[in-house]
């Protein structure tokens, strides 16, 4: 046993990888769908994948439980219970056909630092707490961040009442069957106090191509970008002959959104130029299959349009130059926008003093510390939004994520759960 | 007398086309025989140079009262005539934007700001004034004051501009017109055979471009 620590201490590095590839594949072995990765949000994939960790942190000697979330939380007690812990981790849902490391890079480093501390014997001053979060991808109910919403209270009852997009089941009904005590979360009701947690440390994939183009294996995230959308909005025209109706006298819907576009992508290039944060997105456009024709002038058009930034003020001046060019291009071209409900989704800072202790941290490893926005949404921003002063480690990545060819080196990662495990030795202490 | 010379000018440059089969649809749908390209005049020294100093000489005569302290160029063919005109009076150049572009007062105004300052709008066209009102309106968000506006063509053959310039409060001075055009074409300059389209155009503008499929009244308001 005695002989046993001493020689983990010493061979404490590979250790830590070798722990960290042998998680990485037995969750790929097991949660593969034979083409990406499959984990459901309060799914059985997910479930294994919480049974598979939690064993391996047993098998580190680390205590382990699920709170009412069902979520699952590995801890390593501090010599004083009354200060609120440092939390690390991530999410171990998946989207369907995804990824292996998006969400669980961000546990099995937090497991490897916890598993090295425990290793060492360190203890301490303040309890540390590895989280591994449930259901925070929306594909599986069009809904992200359940499981950090529902630690904060936050799930409405709309929510909880939305339908899994495959067989329909209600929310409630899937978190119910995975253990989430409900009629709490449906009361909104805080299954985790936000004073009881010091920061909310959170390592991730960067899903983008910034870290890559930047030739930088890591960076500290300043914030998560919000958003503002519509769903579906429909240009009115009308409809007509292409050939016998002259330009002046058309109400084109499919010029009237083209031009939109082109106008509200020169205003993006020009905040950008002024240096706001900002990406503008129609994702989704079309006309209607059943009435559009090669010879026919489109009446009628529907498309989607999102816009995200760090910055609220961005994203509603950017809003109203939206709503301003509609309102132009209506009149000129005689056509009508019309919107359904805007959706929001608030940005979220990051901590500034995480960041620059983050930022330090990665500059006494040698690394550049270039800091980059997130585009993508994350738990830590449920976290930031409770009060909780967090953080992100993004990881370079490669392919993209929320496909199976999402990649990333293990060389990257390693920096990533270094940095992850110095601040959790230093902030803890 | 500035409009025959101003007149003569373009012809010189060619700047005058005349089409006797497919007609030139203009801006809000409205057909003519003929087409004016002042484009063509900046391209040239000496004319160029001729027009700038009758442009010059017009803003004196006619806002002698209330003199501009700045030049704005309404973007883009107007932009080379106010940039001129403003080294030619000595005065601060501006140029304005149809639309705004990003977010702020001075979305539409480059070249600095025009908080309280008369600034004098320059376009190389008028056909029916609803350009001018964009350029007018992005101005005056930005501060400026806006009264006096030169053009170096009019039409003045379709409805609106007049209307859209009174409710806009502006003065506007152009150099020259189809009228000016006519009489100043000699044979050479301007062929028997063009003049009598653009007589028979001139005597019923909004009917020949009804006639020609083009717009056949003014469907939206003056502003």
């Amino acid at each position: 046993m005695g002989g046993a620590r001493a020689m983990s201490a010493t061979l404490a590095p590979s250790l830590g990888r070798d722990l960290a590839e042998r998680l990485f594949d037995r969750l790929r072995e097991t949660t593969s769908d034979g083409v990406g990765i499959t984990r459901e949000s309060y799914g059985p994939g997910e479930s294994l994948a919480l049974d598979m960790v939690e064993a391996e942190a047993r098998a580190q000697g680390l205590e382990t439980l699920r709170d009412a979330g069902a979520n699952l939380v590995v801890t390593l007690p501090g010599r004083d219970p009354s200060l609120p812990v440092i939390a690390c981790g991530s999410h171990l849902d998946s989207v369907p056909q995804g990824g292996n490391y998006d969400g669980a890079a961000g546990v099995i480093a937090g497991l490897m630092a916890l598993s090295r501390f425990k290793s060492e014997g360190f203890v301490p001053n303040r309890g540390i707490a590895l989280y591994a979060l449930r259901g925070e991808e929306s594909a599986w109910f069009g809904r992200a961040y359940m499981g950090s919403a529902a630690l904060f209270g936050r799930l409405s009852t709309e929510d909880l009442a939305t339908p899994h997009v495959v067989n329909g089941r209600p929310l409630i009904d899937c978190m119910r069957e995975a253990g989430v005590e409900v009629e709490r979360v449906a009361r909104g009701e805080k299954l985790l106090d936000p004073a009881s947690i010091a920061a909310w440390l959170e390592i991730h994939i960067e899903q983008g191509p910034v870290l890559v183009a930047r030739n930088l294996p890591v960076a500290i995230v300043t914030g998560i970008r919000g958003n503002i959308r519509h769903r579906a909005i429909e240009c009115i025209g009308e409809a007509g002959h292409s050939g016998t109706i002259p330009r002046w006298l058309r109400h084109d819907a499919v010029f009237a959104t083209a031009e939109l576009i082109t106008r509200l992508d020169r205003h993006w290039r020009t905040l950008l130029e002024r240096g706001r944060d900002l990406v503008v997105t129609s994702g989704i456009i079309g006309t209607d299959p059943a009435e559009h024709a090669l010879a026919r002038i489109p009446g009628r058009l529907r498309f989607s349009m999102e816009a995200r930034s760090q910055s609220i003020e961005t994203l509603e001046a950017f809003y109203d130059l939206f709503l301003s060019e509609c309102a132009g291009i209506g009149e000129e071209r005689g056509v009508e926008f019309r919107l359904d409900r805007r959706l929001d989704s608030a940005p979220a800072r990051m901590d500034e003093g995480w960041i620059e202790r983050l930022r330090a941290g990665l500059r006494a490893m040698g690394l550049p510390d270039e800091p980059i926005p997130s585009g993508a949404g994350h738990d830590a921003a449920v976290f930031a939004q409770a009060g909780i002063p967090s953080a992100m480690i993004f990881i370079r990545n490669q392919h993209g994520s929320h496909n199976p060819a999402e990649a990333m080196e293990m060389e990257d990662f390693m920096l990533g759960a270094e940095l992850l495990e110095r601040s959790l030795r230093d902030a803890a202490a | 007398m500035s409009g025959a010379s101003m007149a003569r000018l373009l012809l010189e440059g060619n700047a005058v086309q005349v089409s006797h089969g497919q007609p030139f649809i203009l801006a809000a749908g409205w057909a003519s025989p003929a087409y004016i390209d002042c484009r063509l005049l900046i391209g040239e020294p000496r004319l160029r140079r001729a027009a700038v100093a009758l442009a010059a000489e017009a803003i004196r005569a006619n806002f002698a009262g209330a003199p501009p302290e700045a030049i704005a160029g309404a973007e883009t063919a107007g932009i080379p005539w106010a940039a001129w005109l403003a080294e030619a009076l000595d005065l601060p150049l501006r140029y304005v934007r149809k639309r705004p572009l990003g977010i702020g007062r001075n979305a539409q105004v480059e070249g600095g700001s025009v908080e309280g300052m008369r600034v004098l709008l320059v376009d190389d066209l008028m056909t029916d004034g609803g350009s001018k009102v964009a350029f007018t309106r992005g101005l005056r968000s930005a501060g400026a004051v806006v009264d006096q506006a030169l053009c170096l063509f009019q039409h003045g053959t379709f409805p609106g501009g007049a209307e859209r310039m009174e409710k806009l409060g502006l003065s506007l001075v152009a150099l020259a017109n189809w009228r000016d055009v006519l009489d100043a074409g000699g044979a050479s300059a301007l062929p028997e055979a063009d003049r009598t389209v653009l007589e028979r155009f001139l005597a019923d503008p909004i009917g020949w471009s009804a006639a020609h499929g083009g717009r056949a009244t003014l469907l939206k308001p003056a502003l």
